[in-house]
């Protein structure tokens, strides 16, 4: 299943993290509540595996 | 495979925010429309106040009439600025006294934050399913396929 997993704290910070996508198509199912929410791209942290699994597309 | 983001309050969506005014304070008349004075407690024009003073207020897009804010409160509002981003504007006594403090506007970002959330999952035909933690934090995710 794919999911946006989401929780906001008692100041309001809100943190998102795509859960169930393959490679960098988790940017394209995040990238319009990103906007709505008002994210910069330096709010983005990418996880380890992303860069592992795009090795390994590169591969193939 | 996954990657997250944090985000901290930008209010921009005036919608969005209504809402999460409703939500926090369910008994508060909502006004929206633009160039609202917002007036203190003695029914001074607060857009007349010096303009590096706490009770200085532009015309704003959201007012709350200071009668539903408490007792002896100024009108509570929202402006928004050339860019389109929205500023709270909280009179210094109603931060301490009317219990618009930090803690309150914690809350409004909460709710806004979730508001905004819902808009972009209704837009793309995505669920939404959320609890509310006994620490106060809201949990809960988009259910994209």
């Amino acid at each position: 299943m794919k999911v946006i997993e989401f929780v906001i704290d008692a100041s309001g910070e809100i943190k998102i993290d795509a859960v169930g996508f393959k490679g960098k198509s988790c940017l394209d199912a995040t990238a319009s509540y990103e906007k709505a929410l008002g994210a910069r791209d330096q709010d983005r942290k990418i996880k380890p595996e992303m860069h592992q699994e795009a090795k390994h597309d590169l591969r193939h | 495979m996954s990657h997250f983001v944090s985000v901290a309050t930008v209010f921009k969506d005036v919608g969005c925010l209504v809402k999460a005014l409703e939500h926090v304070c369910p008994h508060w008349a909502v006004r929206v429309g633009e160039g609202q004075v917002l007036y203190g407690y003695a029914g001074d024009d607060r857009s007349m106040a010096p303009r590096d003073g706490t009770n200085f207020a532009p015309p704003c897009v959201i007012r709350i009439d200071r009668t539903q804010v408490g007792t002896a409160a100024n009108d509570f509002g929202v402006s928004r600025s050339h860019d389109g981003l929205l500023t709270l504007h909280i009179s210094e006594y109603d931060q301490r006294c009317s219990g618009l403090d930090e803690a309150w506007v914690g809350r409004v970002k909460q709710q806004y934050q979730l508001a905004v959330l819902k808009k972009e999952a209704k837009r793309h035909g995505h669920r939404v399913e959320h609890q509310v933690k006994d620490d106060g934090r809201i949990v809960g995710k988009v259910v994209v396929s």
